[in-house]
C-alpha cells in the first residue's frame, strides 16, 4: 500500500526540483555580465550580502552552467560553525572545475557583523547571502528542519541532490558531499 | 529472482510508508518509545512509566544553548503551567536533551532550569536513544501521546517562532483529552539540528 505520506514525499521531490524557479526575478547588469559558460563570477575578498528569498532565486540564476552548492548556516548554529571549514575546503577543490559553493546564512540581519566576521575567518571567498526572512520563507521553500543543510542545484539551477540531517540515523557529512561533487563531475568529463 | 524484487520494492515502499511527514522514524499512531532511569535537573531519575497515570504525556526535545529552543522556553513553561501542573493534572510534559556538548549537559540543564523555573522535568539522555527512537532532529520538537501512549501529533508547538497563530500543540492536547484526533496531526519542526553521534 502506498500510503498518503509516500505520495507527498513524491510530489514534494518533484517540487524541490523546480523550488527555485518559481519566482521570476529581475534581471541586473550583474546577471547579464556573468551568465557565460566559462569560469564562475568573481569575488572580491569576502563579502556578505543581504538579500530576500526572491532576490535570493535571481542570485541563482546569474550561475547557470555551474553546478551551485548551497550551504545553509547561521552564527548560533555549533555544527554549522564547526563544520564550515568542509564547505570552503570544497569550494577550493572544484572552484575551477565550473562548481560554485555560496553559504546562506539564515541569521537575524543583525546579526550580519559577526556573520561576517566569521566568514572572514573561515577565508570563505564565495558569494555569501544572508536571507531576510521573517516570515521563514526560506525554511519552507526548502522544507528546512534543521541546519546545516546542503542543496546542490545542476548547471541548470534545479535542484539534483539534498543532504539533510532529518534522519537521526543518516546525517549527511561534508566528505559525501565532496564525493559526490568528484562524481557528478566525473560523469560529466569522463576521462 | 522475481520475488526478491518485489520484495526488495515493497521493503523500501514500507520504509517510506511507516515514516511520517517529515519524521523519519515515527508515523502517528506508533507506541511512545520507552526510556529508562533519565537523569534530571532536579536529581530524580525518571522513566516512562513514571507518567502512566497521565491521560496525555508531551515528550520536547530541546537543549539549551539553541536560540530556536530558548525562545520556546517561556511558552513551555506556560503550557506546562496550564495543562501539567500538580499531581492531578491528566497532562505531563516532560523536556528531554540529548546533546553531548558541553554547553547542553546536565550541569548546563540545571542552571538552565534554575534560572528559568522549569515547571516540568528536564531530562538529559547522553545516550542519545530516546532522540533517535523518537527520530527528533532538531530542537524543540514535539511529541503528543495519547492514554494508550500511541502518538496523536508530532512536530512543531506553534506555527511561528515570532507571532504564533496557530497553537498546533495545544490543539492536540485538548483533542486527545476528549479522546479524540487532532485536526493536524504532523508538522515540520523548525530548529537546531540535534547533534548526533555515530
Amino acid at each position: 500500500m502506498f500510503r498518503k505520506s509516500s505520495w507527498i514525499l513524491v510530489a514534494w521531490c518533484f517540487s524541490l526540483s523546480f523550488g527555485c524557479q518559481y519566482s521570476t526575478g529581475r534581471s541586473s547588469n550583474a546577471r547579464e555580465q556573468t551568465e557565460c559558460e566559462c569560469s564562475p563570477p568573481a569575488t572580491t575578498g569576502v563579502s556578505l550580502r543581504i538579500v530576500t528569498c526572491k532576490e535570493w532565486d535571481d542570485e541563482l540564476k546569474k550561475y547557470r552552467g555551474h553546478y551551485v552548492i548551497v550551504d545553509t548556516w547561521a552564527t548560533w548554529c555549533g555544527p554549522c560553525r564547526e563544520e564550515f571549514p568542509n564547505l570552503v575546503k570544497i569550494h577550493r577543490r572544484f572552484r575551477d572545475h565550473g562548481v560554485v559553493v555560496m553559504s546562506v546564512s539564515v541569521d537575524d540581519p543583525k546579526a550580519e557583523k559577526p556573520a561576517l566576521a566569521f566568514l572572514q575567518e573561515m577565508q570563505a571567498d564565495f558569494p555569501n547571502y544572508l536571507v531576510h526572512d521573517p516570515a521563514l520563507e526560506w525554511w519552507d521553500k526548502w522544507q528546512i528542519k534543521g541546519i546545516p543543510i546542503v542543496l546542490v542545484f545542476s548547471t541548470e539551477g534545479r535542484l539534483l541532490r539534498r543532504f539533510d540531517r532529518d534522519d537521526p540515523d543518516r546525517q549527511f557529512t561534508y566528505a559525501e558531499v565532496e564525493e559526490y561533487i568528484a562524481q557528478l563531475l566525473a560523469t560529466k568529463n569522463p576521462s | 529472482m522475481r520475488t526478491s524484487l518485489m520484495c526488495l520494492a515493497f521493503a523500501l515502499v514500507a520504509s517510506v510508508a511507516w515514516a511520517g511527514e517529515f519524521n523519519k522514524k515515527l508515523n502517528i499512531g506508533d507506541p511512545c518509545p520507552g526510556f529508562q532511569n533519565l537523569e534530571g535537573v532536579d536529581g530524580k531519575r525518571y522513566s516512562l512509566d513514571d507518567f502512566k497515570n497521565k491521560d496525555v504525556l508531551v515528550i520536547v526535545i530541546t537543549c539549551n544553548h539553541c536560540p530556536m529552543a530558548v525562545a520556546y522556553e517561556d511558552r513551555i513553561i506556560a503550557f506546562a503551567g496550564k495543562y501539567a501542573s500538580g499531581n492531578d493534572s491528566r497532562v505531563a510534559l516532560v523536556a528531554i536533551n540529548v546533546n553531548n556538548i558541553e554547553a547542553d549537559r546536565l550541569p548546563a540543564m540545571k542552571q538552565r532550569a534554575q534560572e528559568k523555573g522549569f515547571n516540568f522535568p528536564y531530562l538529559y539522555d547522553p545516550s542519545q536513544r530516546i532522540g533517535r527512537d523518537l527520530g527528533a532532529t532538531v530542537t524543540p520538537e514535539f511529541f503528543v501521546f495519547d492514554k494508550n501512549r500511541k502518538l496523536v501529533y508530532m512536530g512543531a508547538m506553534d506555527d511561528s517562532q515570532t507571532a504564533p497563530r496557530v497553537n498546533y500543540l495545544e490543539a492536540a492536547v485538548q483533542a486527545a483529552l476528549e479522546g479524540k484526533a487532532p485536526a493536524v496531526k504532523e508538522t515540520r519542526a523548525r530548529g537546531c539540528t540535534v547533534k548526533y553521534e555515530n
